[in-house]
């Protein structure tokens, strides 16, 4: 089953124009230039109430640099997307392209996914068992874990690294970390 | 003058074990995570980042400054070695220093490329000791306009340099800029794009963000690649030391590029990869083997090197006296400053003891950096073999509880991985963070400033850009942003008429 998967849609390779991969980003950063823009207008106040505002001269106050950024965000985004659609029209596009592949993909996702999971254990698991946890986890997947004994090189070096950085911030750097088992021993 | 008064002071690093031994072992450190494709100064000095809180002043800035030294240097060795730049700036490394690989002359290329570095990196901090001090003199009389044009002039030059396009710069710019301003409006008590969210109320802290934007993007860029092989590393190190032949042959290029890395180094925004290009291409015309450099030429190296690691002092020049860092490196060490309580401005030079040990620490761990070179290098290479998801996995964990110590408070984190998402995305469509950084740094000293200006001239705009410094920068910034933009118009217009006739 797994090495159907290998074989199949894990080793299909995802191919995108880095153009378009531009596009998309741009695309992305203009929409949200034109909503600071608005957000910027309907909720913020045009002067400030004590500094930076003046109703003689210039005005500026909370909105001016929110609506800066987002107006320039939008305006520069939308024309670099008219010059890669007329570059793409006209055939002097440099269309590179951005190769990834699904299982390289899945991977990043769920590495993310981990780290996530990590952050929400933090607390209620404490920095040992939760770290301890995140390093075989990682391990483990990064490194192609197969057999019990590289399991169990994983397992060991997890829990050396997680006592090696709880040492290094608490005890060195006087820095606490949440740990209610680590706490009790070191 | 004021040099000589405060050499007792790096004599008194010098005979102190403590902060010889820390320096020491950041260059080390420094040379370790410069050598690790995928890693780099910025990136290392943000992983280590949370180390300031546990330090004084004096030996956490040291520690830093030997990071720093060390992985300029460090880049070279893995674009000699396997032709994968450490750093960005070692880039233009790889053009002579692979092929000398390749004809068996690495240990050679390695111990030029150490000489050309320590010699870059000495004139560097001597302009910084020379600059510096004179600098802060003259920003003594720097209002908040000043200071804010300054920083609108970095953030010109930071736009316009960063990558192959001056507009997706400027994009990436203002997006920083609009981060900044998330968060209580300073001025008004205002709450900008908070949404009513405890998480956002206190706006993006900077650290946390340069931490996601730097090292997070970075690791999840490696674990993309992380089952890829990198180039079969066989190459055996021995001796590195040069030959009196090869130091004869390229102190030319060394000075040279010495003298060119301290002053775009200086420039705000154009940082050590600018500088080792240009110092290159100024060698091949000046090399006597100029013609041959692509094919392994000893000159090619050391151009580059000397300019690269001359940038790293002159860098620290605009941080320094003025609080604004000119690349991601100086914005990582900003925020060891901000960890520190250390607020860089004019009144720093006055704590003469600080400053100084500052100054002759990053001397010496130039020297320092010399000595690990030729004696650790032959060890030090085996770091390029550290299996990578070994490396990764310790360095997330690193990241996350470094930025968790930050405030005591996973908001931090929840900002640190937000930030690292969107570096990755940016940096796999060849979008530069470098601009977002800056402008994260640079906007609340920019939005300070001309807010404070407008409130002293109440709101009239003709005492403030007529203030000569002011005028001055301001017609820079406009040069900066103007000059690249004239000529695709001037292109754009010539294809027109072309195109017409």
């Amino acid at each position: 089953m797994t090495g159907r998967l290998n074989n199949g849609i894990l080793s299909r390779t995802l191919r995108v124009k880095k153009a378009t991969g531009e596009l998309g980003i741009l695309a992305t950063l203009g929409l949200l230039g034109i909503y600071i823009v608005m957000w910027s207008e309907s909720n913020l106040p045009e002067a400030g109430s004590t500094f930076g505002g003046s109703q003689s001269g210039v005005s500026i106050g909370p909105r001016f640099f929110p609506q800066i950024a987002g107006a320039t965000m939008a305006v520069v985004s939308a024309y670099l997307i008219v010059r890669y659609v007329w570059r793409r029209r006209n055939g002097t596009l440099d269309d590179e392209l951005v190769e990834m592949k699904v299982q390289d993909l899945l991977r990043v996702l769920a590495y993310f996914a981990l780290i996530v999971s990590y952050l929400v254990l933090f607390r209620s698991a404490g920095f040992f068992i939760a770290t301890t946890g995140l390093l075989f986890v990682s391990i483990s997947m990064l490194g192609r874990a197969r057999g019990l004994a590289d399991l169990a090189t994983a397992l060991g070096l997890s829990v050396a690294f997680a006592v090696l950085v709880y040492v290094l911030f608490v005890l060195f750097l006087k820095l606490p970390v949440p740990d209610p088992i680590l706490g009790r021993f070191i | 003058m004021v040099m000589l008064e405060n050499i007792g002071i790096l004599v008194d690093i010098l005979f102190n074990p403590f902060l010889m031994g820390l320096m020491l072992l950041s260059v080390v450190v420094g040379i370790t995570i410069g050598m690790i494709p995928g890693l780099n100064a910025s990136v290392g000095v943000a992983i280590l980042l949370p180390l300031a809180f546990g330090m004084e002043p004096i030996p956490a800035m040291l520690f830093f400054f030997g990071i720093y030294t060390g992985a300029q240097f460090g880049g070279s060795i893995a674009a000699i070695l396997i032709n994968t730049p450490g750093t960005t700036a070692a880039a233009a490394t790889t053009f002579d220093g692979y092929p000398m690989t390749k004809k068996g002359e690495a240990g050679r290329a390695l111990g030029v490329a150490a000489v050309a570095s320590v010699v870059g990196g000495v004139v560097s901090v001597i302009g910084l000791m020379f600059f510096g001090p004179a600098f802060a003199n003259v920003a003594l009389s720097f209002g908040s306009a000043e200071v804010a044009a300054i920083a609108i002039f970095g953030l010109s030059l930071v736009s316009s340099v960063s990558g192959d396009s001056l507009s997706k710069g400027i994009v990436g710019t203002m997006f920083g800029v609009f981060i900044a301003t998330i968060g209580r409006d300073p001025f008004s008590g205002y709450y900008r794009f908070t949404y009513g969210t405890d998480l956002l109320a206190s706006g993006i802290d900077f650290i946390a963000a340069l931490i996601g934007l730097f090292a997070l993007s970075e690791v999840l860029l490696n674990v993309e690649t992380i089952h890829e092989e990198l180039e079969d590393f066989g190459e055996q190190v021995g001796s590195s030391f040069p030959s009196l032949a090869d130091i004869r042959e390229t102190t030319k290029v060394i000075t040279l590029g010495s003298i060119i890395g301290v002053i775009i180094g200086m420039l705000p925004g154009s940082g050590s990869t600018l500088g080792s290009f240009v110092n290159y291409g100024v060698a091949q015309r000046i090399a006597h083997r100029g013609k041959e450099f692509g094919q392994g030429v000893i000159e090619g190296v050391a151009a580059s090197e000397s300019a690269n690691n001359a940038s790293t002092g002159g860098a620290m020049i605009p941080l320094l006296v003025l609080g604004i860092p000119g690349s991601g490196t100086t914005a990582v060490i900003l925020g060891a400053l901000n960890i520190l309580d250390i607020t860089p401005g004019p009144s720093l030079f006055e704590q003469t003891e600080l400053i100084w040990s500052w100054f002759g620490g990053f001397f010496i761990a130039n020297i320092l950096l010399l000595g690990a070179a030729f004696v650790l290098l032959p060890v030090l290479v085996k770091a390029i073999e550290i299996p990578r998801h070994l490396l990764f996995s310790g360095i997330t964990v690193l990241i996350i509880v470094g930025t968790y110590s930050l405030g005591n408070t996973l908001r931090l984190v929840w900002i640190m991985l937000a930030m690292g998402l969107i570096g990755y995305v940016f940096k796999k469509f060849d979008f530069s963070v470098g601009p977002v950084v800056l402008a994260i740094v640079l906007t609340p000293i920019i939005e300070t400033g001309i807010r404070q200006a407008f409130s002293i001239s109440g709101g009239a705009v003709v005492p403030i850009v007529t203030r000569p410094i002011v005028a001055v920068v301001l017609v820079l910034s406009v040069l900066t942003f103007i000059t690249p933009v004239w000529s695709d118009i001037v292109n754009a217009v010539g294809r027109l008429r072309r195109t017409s006739s």
